[in-house]
């Protein structure tokens, strides 16, 4: 009989050790931050106030809005982050208060999909005041927590970006020669150095500030015009202060390039 | 840009660009814009 009273006792303290083992402290459905899908993530919702993102997943290419192909990096780094995600550290009513309630900051949103079904839905709080860069939530009236990717251990914030130009590929120009009709170029330091390139008739022909000029090699006016194919960018400044922003936009640009294509649109 | 100590100093391999009078503003690399950054006696042959 002690021996049985025994086995009993081993085998409820073992399950509830397992039990203890298995659930967060914080409630599993309150802090679990990123999606297990069967297969693949196929869609990704994100809003902010009035404003709405789609990220969808079509014929193996992933869409903006279902239009134009989203940049495949920042994709694969999204859904890196909503299926890798895990807690860092609660936040404290106090932190939440001050780092987001009285700072008005609105979350982004986030909803991920697996074909129609909703996989995981959450609230994230862009923040500088931690290295993470995010505060999240799984909703409004559920606890915050500081959320990382395990060996990724940087700012996770700026990938839930709400802007259709952050997703787009990252090309200033990206047009063939067939498709420019003209274009300017303003030294706005050394405006005699400016110059611009027109297009007639299938030859491009050299312009200074007071007319054509002669004497140029049409060969290189032909290369300048051929490395408009692909000019990128490193990536957007979305973290610059809003001071810089200001100044910057105040501040004429040392350089100023108009690039009008075949069919009048302007770059 | 941010140096190891926190201090800010100027990244002279990169630029600050803007499409049209969009204030979003992107960093482009000196590298990578330099191809179009000509000036006139360029197409004279005098800096081939």
């Amino acid at each position: 009989m002690k021996k049985a009273i025994a086995i009993t006792a081993a085998v409820a303290i073992t399950a509830a050790m397992l039990i203890m083992h298995s659930r967060s402290p914080f409630g599993k459905s309150n802090s679990e931050f990123h999606a297990t899908p069967e297969k693949e993530i196929t869609r990704i919702e994100l809003s902010q106030g009035n404003e709405r993102l789609t990220l969808e997943k079509s014929a193996g290419v992933w869409l903006i809005n279902g239009q134009t192909e989203a940049r495949r990096g920042a994709v694969n780094f999204i859904i890196r982050i909503l299926t890798e995600a895990k807690i860092k550290s609660p936040v404290s009513p106090e932190i939440f208060k001050a780092e987001i309630t009285d700072r008005e900051a609105e979350p982004v949103a986030v909803k991920v999909y697996e074909g129609r079904k909703m996989l995981k839905s959450i609230m994230v709080y862009k923040t500088a005041s931690n290295t993470y860069g995010n505060i999240m939530k799984v909703k409004k009236s559920t606890k915050p927590f500081i959320v990382h990717v395990p060996g990724y251990e940087t700012n996770i914030g700026p990938a839930f970006n709400i802007k259709p130009q952050f997703w787009q590929p990252h090309a200033i120009f990206n047009m063939l020669p067939s498709e420019i009709s003209s274009i300017r170029f303003e030294n706005m330091h050394d405006t005699a150095a400016s110059f611009s390139i027109v297009k007639k008739e299938k030859t491009y022909t050299l312009h200074g500030n007071a007319g054509q000029l002669a004497g140029y090699d049409p060969e290189l006016v032909i290369r300048y015009v051929s490395y408009f194919t692909f000019i990128p960018f490193e990536s957007w400044a979305f973290d610059m202060p809003d001071a810089d922003r200001m100044r910057l936009a105040a501040s004429s640009p040392l350089y100023k390039i108009t690039v009008i294509s075949s069919e009048g649109t302007r770059t | 840009m941010k140096t190891e100590n926190n201090s800010q100093a100027v990244d002279t391999d990169k630029l600050i660009g803007s499409l049209g009078t969009n204030t979003d503003f992107f960093n482009v690399r000196y590298f990578d814009i330099d191809p179009v950054l000509k000036k006139r006696p360029y197409f004279f042959g005098k800096y081939k």
